[in-house]
């Protein structure tokens, strides 16, 4: 049972407070795209062993949507940052490099 | 003030509707701002928090949104005049009196029945007296004001009303107080 | 045979005696009993039959490792199966039945297992009942269904009162013996919160147990010493009773209190705990050795016999012979000799050991020989002799001796369950022979640092004097660890030193045991597990712990392996001739022991089950016999029957009213989400699939939601209340799904766009006066002129009816001439009852859901979840009108220029009349064209006002149809036939509603 944090409310939430939103940054492919970026921004996702970046929706709180980096093997996450940023911010990257020193940095 | 029926450990009060407002505001824009901060509250609630002033409890909800209790009717006139300025701007504030129902919780166990459902730590070193929190009880949403440790106000949707009562007689009753041992 | 001893007994009252039934006897214990040490008191020994073979089976410990004396505890709504005898504490009027055995324990026609158990070595359901593949339905499936399974299912609701507490602690103290005693007296003072859980009823661990006669005085002074201090510390919270049971993610861990002498009201609670370090004393778990026919009743654990009469007063036997490898067992011996019990013999597989305890036990007159085991067992239902045997050798019998109890040891295995619950590796100990916590592979929490230590002998530290003093220091360390508060902590060891000689480890014996014994050497008594199982594994290739574990079912049982499971490992380590480290461990999951499912559930049972959602007019609706209809949570009327009227007549009578006068209907569940800004119309007209902008104030428009894959996910009508206000309305079951979706794009993707939204579902209940007479009702109030001029069709104003404030929208889900008063919702009722009240002049009738649908459904109109299931798009559903050319982006756009949203063989909304007027389609029934299903009905009535049946499908191509006929097949046997045609069976031209 994760216990994630807030960066709006400040504080730590109870997983059951969350609802989880999938993978985080992905770019919005509009009328404008080829028939492949569209395919793929509907139904291509990542399925990570290790580091990956979701998005989360404090639904019982705030109403309001945040990104984690969270290791899918050992539950640990790196941070919580805000929904506005199209990638991983470089804090988050440092926390992240700082206990997993193989780690490649995040891949579009 | 109706109070829940049963032998309780204790006193759970329904209370029905307060007059309530939900305002939306960005907070870049200091015009809607500055309007909340002359009729309402020149000092705005900090995170997890409400102030009170006069009637008036401005309770923090989130980085753009507020919830606005008047328990006087002294008020009427003036958060009326707030509601038609804030609506010129891009800011909304909205009557959400009708939406949901509060009930007041007396007793010096009111923490130890919201840890029956309340995942978050409710540490009595943790909690100040003008908390407001926005979480969940069981398996629906909750509003819970802090009037102080002894006193705390609770709110549901309307249409949870019949399932808040049922929960409060399931948990309050005398014998299933949480103790610890030795 | 067993009996009470005349004085002692620590948990017992003798003053108090307590009555229980057993197996239908009457039966007497006292107060502080467990139903084990009570039965044993009455020289009950042969109390269970195995699972598989049926074999007798007798106590084999003292706690919840027992692996033997499940038992059918209460009756009625109290009743629970497979209970362990061991845990449960005896209450007046208990009723206790053993189980798995029929006609009788004593008389079980299924021990016939047992003559033929070559057939039924491990895995024998692999190679079996295959053949004929008739006999299947009719003799192997009954006769599987009776014989699988321990105890019986109760057959009425548990009656129980569970409930959920949520605690965060600092440090949580998993177990309180001398390790977590120890360890929350180092803790305290440190301004963290400590929380200390110990399953028993009392702390205190074994010491006082275990204490020799001239330690006795000092253990006890430092127990209550101990006690005090817990006490007093504002620190440390204790509760007894209560099991940690499994630890999950970021500290997260549950434990069951049960607290079973308790007169409260709740006696069994659900700890949901939130820990940032925990620190595990749980202790080891007494290890046999496996010995042929080391099954039966009379055999126990070691320290279990000890516990038995130093606890309860209880003797196994009063000639006990004791196998080990270890001098800890010797304490048994020791005490019972102590007690004038006669002690024949103990064999002690080691070589020699010439520790104190040796000499003291050889002084008290003990015959002790060494390099022996046992290497058979009489007795049919009780153990009554036993034959000595070398350790090495295939287990010639030397010796026999009678007896009447048998006490085994093999070791202690440190109880680490909970270490791997949540990512703790395990090290293998060779010299111990155990696997034990690796304190450089931790579980950890949610920032990757440690959160859990074990300490005692959970650790693999087993002396009181070891665990005295390795416990503060380790706590030094955490406490320096964790940055608090650091004043050194030091504790006077009070416990002498004892010097052990290390176990030898030894886990089958004899060594050499032939062929024919190993089918008698039971690991996992349980599931009847055999050493000749594991070999039989590995010969067949189930070579993998994990399989082998599988194949055998060794460790499945509700025990988990805890008696067994190492000495499994070592059998098939010595079988694959691999050492045990290589072989590995399977995987310890929660719950530590078994739980009730209602624990689970909590609180949140039967009523307070699902939140159910009521709208203002549920009490009207309660009052006048309303049909009740789920919709999402809420609970809505289905149709309001009136008399003795069956459904049919019911509906007509609703919807006919609807039609010909003026009908009523609660539609409060509607969503309501006032969307608002100066980017307002801008961002619905990127949600909606239609043009939203140019709605103008005071007009209505329905729009339609798509996702980005093109598909229908939600409709309603869109109200514009000024410049900058919508007032969007959503399905009933998708209002906080749409509002959800707008805040995510709100959020996420379009934030430069200025828009705030409120979700008014609530605020506003909304009623439906339809049919021809609506206006001429609604005029009846003064303040009101609804004139075809004042309120046109898609339009709404806002005035008062007396005094309450209403909204009202002009628009019609029905077809008919019909408005929405939207009102807030502390009046709704009022506004409600009024217009009761003022309809009666015009017969104005209630009308629920199911009338509602039939309406709609006879001209035509879509539901979302009925004509539509995720994968329709609006051009399938007809209504290419909705889709706006203008827009440059809006949700679905793209997606609607894919080829495959456009194929000419995707199914399009239709309407569908049987050929007999009188037969209703089933709703789903599927059309089929040349052996191929060609489509399905969506919706599906009997039309009272056309005075037929009516139906809604989606069907292949279905446009070009029209006109056609096509077969649509119930059954097997049954085909309906019908015709397709145009969606809208009623007024097609809509004059009704535009009137």
């Amino acid at each position: 049972m994760l216990n994630i944090y807030c960066p709006i409310c400040q504080r730590d939430c109870d997983e059951t407070e969350l609802s989880c939103g999938g993978q985080a940054h992905l770019i919005r492919r509009d009328h404008a795209s080829s028939d492949k970026d569209f395919y793929e921004y509907l139904y291509e996702r990542k399925n990570g062993k290790g580091i990956i970046f979701e998005r989360w929706r404090h639904v019982y709180g705030c109403g309001k949507w945040f990104h984690t980096a969270r290791c899918t093997l050992t539950n640990q996450v790196f941070g919580s940052y805000s929904a506005k940023e199209v990638q991983p911010p470089k804090s988050i990257l440092a926390t992240i490099r700082r206990s997993r020193v193989d780690f490649k940095g995040w891949v579009k | 003030m109706d109070k829940i029926k049963g032998d309780t450990f204790l006193d759970v009060y329904f209370i029905g509707s307060i007059k309530s407002f939900n305002i939306r505001v960005d907070h870049r824009d200091k015009k809607s701002l500055n309007i909340i901060k002359k009729n309402i509250e020149e000092k705005l609630p900090s995170i997890q928090n409400a102030t009170e002033r006069n009637g008036l409890t401005l309770c923090w909800v989130s980085n753009d949104e507020y919830l606005l209790l008047n328990q006087k009717k002294e008020n009427d006139t003036l958060l009326k005049e707030f509601q038609r300025q804030m609506n010129l701007t891009t800011g909304v504030v909205e009557n959400t009196t009708d939406l949901r129902v509060w009930f007041l919780i007396k007793g010096n166990r009111a923490l130890d029945i919201l840890r029956k459902g309340v995942p978050l730590d409710l540490e009595k070193s943790k909690i100040s007296k003008s908390n407001f929190l926005r979480t969940r009880l069981g398996e629906i949403q909750i509003n819970i004001l802090f009037k102080s440790l002894d006193e705390i106000l609770v709110s549901v949707l309307r249409s949870h009303k019949d399932y808040m009562i049922e929960w409060f007689e399931v948990c309050t009753r005398r014998g299933t107080e949480i103790n610890f041992d030795l | 045979m067993s009996s009470r001893l005349p004085q002692e007994g620590s948990r017992i009252n003798r003053e108090k005696t307590v009555d229980f039934r057993f197996n239908g006897k009457n039966l007497k214990g006292f107060y502080g009993d467990t139903v084990a040490s009570a039965l044993l008191a009455n020289n009950e020994m042969f109390v269970a039959r195995s699972f598989k073979y049926h074999r007798p089976r007798g106590l084999f410990s003292a706690g919840e490792e027992e692996p033997n004396a499940l038992m059918g505890i209460g009756e009625g709504p109290s009743f629970e199966p497979n209970i362990r005898a061991t845990e449960v504490k005896l209450r007046q009027n208990m009723n206790v039945a053993s189980q798995n055995h029929w006609p009788s324990l004593r008389f079980d026609f299924l021990s016939i297992n047992n003559v033929f158990s070559r057939f039924f070595a491990a895995g024998f359901y692999y190679k079996t009942f295959m053949w004929p593949r008739a006999a299947w339905k009719y003799l192997f499936e009954p006769m599987i269904r009776r014989a699988s399974g321990l105890g019986n299912a109760p057959s009425e609701y548990d009656e129980e009162y569970y409930e959920h507490i949520y605690h965060h602690t600092d440090v949580l103290i998993i177990g309180g013996g001398l390790a977590g005693i120890t360890a929350a007296k180092a803790l305290r003072d440190r301004g963290l919160s400590i929380m200390l859980c110990e399953k028993d009823c009392v702390i205190g661990g074994r010491y006082l147990e275990d204490s020799k006669i001239e330690e006795r005085d000092r253990y006890k002074k430092f127990h209550e010493k101990s006690i005090g201090i817990l006490k007093k510390s504002k620190d440390i919270s204790v509760k007894l009773n209560t099991t940690v049971t499994g630890i999950f993610d970021h500290g997260f861990v549950l434990a069951y209190e049960e607290n079973q002498h308790s007169n409260k009201a709740s006696k069994k609670a659900l700890w949901k705990i939130r820990a940032k370090t925990m620190i595990l004393c749980t202790g080891a778990i007494e290890r046999p050795i496996v010995f042929p026919d080391n099954d039966l009743p009379g055999i126990m654990l070691a320290a279990s016999v000890r516990d038995y009469m130093q606890k309860y007063g209880v003797l196994l036997g009063d000639r006990l012979v004791l196998t080990t490898n270890n001098d800890y067992a010797y304490k048994t011996v020791i005490e019972l000799k102590h007690r004038g019990i006669d002690i024949p013999v103990v064999l002690d597989a080691r070589d020699s050991s010439d520790n104190p305890i040796i000499k003291e036990a050889e002084g008290l007159g003990i015959r002790i020989l060494f390099g022996k085991c046992i290497g058979r067992v009489e007795g049919k239902r009780k153990a009554s002799a036993i034959g000595i045997c070398s350790v090495n050798g295939e287990g010639t019998i030397e010796e026999l001796i009678p007896c009447n109890a048998i006490a085994v040891s093999g070791g202690w295995t440190p109880n680490v369950n909970l270490w791997s619950h949540c990512g703790g590796k395990l090290l293998w100990d060779g010299e111990c022979g155990f696997y034990k916590p690796d304190p450089e592979n931790t579980p950890t929490g949610r920032e990757g640092e440690t959160n859990m230590l074990a300490l005692g002998a959970c650790a693999g530290v087993f002396s009181n004097y070891d665990i005295q003093d390795h416990v503060p220091r380790k706590i030094n360390q955490l406490a320096s660890r964790l940055k608090i508060k650091s004043k050194r902590y030091i504790e006077t060891n009070v416990f002498s030193k004892e010097s052990e000689k290390k176990t030898k480890p030894v886990f089958a014996l004899p060594h050499g045991a032939s062929k024919d014994k190993q089918k008698r050497m039971y690991i996992d008594f349980q599931n009847d597990v055999k050493v000749s199982d594991l070999q039989l594994a590995v010969q067949e290739g189930f070579e993998n712990v994990e399989h082998a574990k599988r194949y055998t079912t060794l460790g499945m049982a509700t025990d988990q392996g805890k008696t067994s499971n190492i000495n499994g490992i070592h059998v098939l380590s010595q079988s694959l001739g691999k050492p045990v480290d290589k072989i590995g461990h399977t995987t310890f999951r929660p719950p530590y022991k078994p739980i009730p499912l209602g624990l689970i559930a909590g609180q949140y049972a039967k009523k307070l089950f699902k939140p159910v959602r009521k709208t203002p007019i549920d009490k009207w609706n309660l009052l006048n016999n309303a049909i009740w209809e789920p919709v999402a949570d809420w609970r809505r009327a289905y149709a309001y029957p009136k008399g003795n009227e069956g459904l049919e007549e019911t509906l007509s009578r609703e919807v006919l009213s609807v039609r010909k006068n003026v009908g009523l209907l609660d539609s409060s569940t509607l969503g309501k989400i006032l969307v608002k800004g100066p980017d307002a119309g801008r961002f619905l007209d990127l949600i909606y699939t239609n043009m939203i902008s140019t709605l103008k104030a005071g007009k209505c428009r329905y729009g339609l939601m798509c996702n980005e894959a093109g598909f229908v996910f939600d409709d309603g009508v869109v109200a514009r209340l000024n410049d900058q206000s919508f007032l969007c309305h959503t399905t009933s079951g998708g209002a906080d799904r749409v509002y959800a979706w707008l805040e995510e794009w709100l959020q996420t993707e379009w934030h430069h766009l200025k828009v705030f939204i409120v979700n008014l579902t609530e605020q506003y209940s909304q009623i439906a006066v339809a049919g021809p007479k609506s206006r001429e009702l609604l005029q009846t109030f003064k303040s009101i002129d609804l004139s075809a001029e004042k309120l046109p069709f898609m339009n709404f104003i806002e005035t008062n009816i007396d005094d309450i404030w209403v909204r009202i929208y002009r628009i019609s889900f029905s077809g008919e001439l019909s408005y929405e008063l939207a009102v807030n919702s502390n009046q709704a009722e009022e506004l409600w009852n009024k217009l009761n009240k003022v309809g009666k002049k015009y017969k104005l009738q209630p009308y629920g859901t199911e009338a509602l649908h039939i309406l709609r459904a006879e001209k035509g109109f879509i539901v979302v979840g009925d004509e539509t299931d995720g994968t329709v798009t609006p051009h399938d559903l007809g209504m290419e009108w909705i889709v706006s050319k203008k827009k440059k982006d809006f949700i679905g756009k793209k997606a609607f220029s894919l080829p495959h949203l456009n194929s000419s063989i995707r199914k399009q909304l239709v309407g569908i009349l049987t050929l007999d007027t009188n037969k209703v389609l089933p709703d789903g029934c599927h059309a089929v064209e040349d052996g191929k299903a060609i489509g399905h009905v969506t919706s599906t009535y009997f039309s009272p006002t056309l005075k037929r049946s009516i139906a809604l499908g989606l069907i292949e191509n279905g446009r070009s149809r029209k006109g056609s006929t096509l077969e649509f097949e119930i059954s097997s046997k049954e085909s309906i036939f019908a015709k397709i045609v145009d969606p809208n069976f009623y007024d097609p031209e809509g004059a009704k509603q535009d009137g």
